[in-house]
């Protein structure tokens, strides 16, 4: 009996979705993307009656979803202009990518919703002024508000800091744990330099740490220098993490209608 | 003095774990001597090859001693050896400096502010990505 009933239910089984589309809803409500595109592009090559443009945007979307911001402009590439779903999710992952110029590039009218993201890369790239926040609308607006939050280090003044007393450069550049270890470095060489001169009277061991000590005072005066003027990128690249976790169930989640 | 500092040197060569299996297994110098892109050969038509020579001495007679110790990736003396090729001796010297001073207890607090990639080791569980 249960040889019989085994294909019977095998055949059932098999027809407990009734389309592709529906699997591939299944799949992306899972999270298995992958699998979600796979079925997708099945669709889109047994089936000559699907919405090619409402399944393209469902690649996409997958694609974003897996974090694979290539594959998804590239898919997108040759439709964003035809639907403003597709156009929402390229631009979104021309953003993820940090593909600012090719944002810029496009050619989008002020009603579209993928205008967000040329404000967004605007922001990001420092073009935006301060008198354009009059029309920014919520989020972009708190978005803003934070970037701008986000205040410029001078370096040769951090060098200068650093040549009085080394290591306070460092800690002017916000990199407290730093400046503590690069002053040892500086002022342990100075004080058996010290040491060498005074008390024990060794000439070449003196010639020594002061060469010792010279080359980690050069060093503290780059790195404080360096490390003031990449400040600014590095919190802006640490802001711009933090708005995309922030934002992923709103501004950058990909529009899509199964 | 000298004799004294290579005795250290060499006790403290074979009183290490790894001295067996040195150099060869010594993260960055692995890429040394099997990777074929990487320069072996130090030809270096200015004299760059004495700081590069002092620094290759280092990385294969001293710094197996004392094991995967470097926070970041490319180790500080493979660093230094890369920012002297790139940017000549003085500015590679001090860029080279500047990294002993940042490789210290702190430089994982700053992984993901300061540092963006990291990338997963067997000895030290990751690495901070920081190129010349």
């Amino acid at each position: 009996m249960k040889n019989k009933l085994f294909p019977i239910i095998f055949l059932f089984s098999l027809n407990v979705f009734a389309g592709n589309m529906e699997f591939a809803q299944f799949l992306f409500n899972e999270g298995d993307y992958f699998r979600c595109v796979t079925e997708l592009k099945r669709e889109l090559y047994e089936n000559s009656s699907v919405d090619t443009l409402k399944t393209v945007n469902l690649i996409v979307s997958s694609y974003i979803m897996m974090g694979e911001n290539l594959k998804a402009i590239e898919e997108a590439d040759k439709f964003y202009k035809k639907s403003s779903d597709i156009e929402y999710n390229y631009a979104l992952a021309l953003f993820l990518d940090k593909n600012f110029s090719k944002i810029d590039s496009l050619n989008l009218s002020e009603s579209r919703d993928a205008v967000v993201f040329q404000e967004l890369s605007a922001v990001f790239q420092n073009k935006f002024k301060v008198s354009d926040t009059v029309n920014l609308k919520g989020e972009l607006k708190e978005i803003y508000q934070g970037y701008a939050k986000i205040k410029r280090k001078n370096p040769y003044l951090a060098m200068l800091i650093s040549a009085v007393v080394p290591g306070l450069g460092r800690v002017y550049a916000d990199r407290a744990g730093d400046g503590a270890f690069s002053s040892l470095t500086v002022l342990t060489p100075a004080l058996i330099a010290v040491y060498y001169r005074t008390i024990s009277k060794n000439d070449i061991a003196f010639y020594v740490s002061v060469g010792a000590f010279g080359a980690f005072y050069l060093g503290e005066l780059y790195g404080a220098f360096n490390s003031a003027s990449i400040y600014h990128k590095n919190k802006t690249e640490e802001y711009y993490k933090k708005i995309i976790i922030d934002y992923s169930a709103s501004l950058f989640s990909p529009k899509f209608v199964f | 003095m000298n004799f004294s500092l290579m005795l250290l040197i060499l006790l403290s060569i074979n009183t290490s774990d790894n001295y067996i299996e040195l150099p060869f297994d010594k993260g960055d110098t692995v890429e040394i001597y099997f990777n074929d892109k990487y320069d072996k050969t130090l030809i270096d038509n200015s004299l760059n090859i004495i700081p590069l020579s002092v620094l290759r001495f280092y990385q294969i007679i001293i710094s197996p001693a004392q094991g995967e110790v470097c926070n970041f990736t490319p180790s500080c003396s493979n660093y230094m050896f890369k920012a002297i090729r790139k940017y000549g001796f003085a500015l590679g010297f001090i860029k080279g400096i500047d990294r002993l001073q940042r490789c210290n207890l702190n430089a994982r607090d700053y992984l993901h502010v300061h540092y963006s990639d990291y990338v997963l080791t067997k000895e030290r569980g990751y690495k901070i990505i920081d190129n010349p």
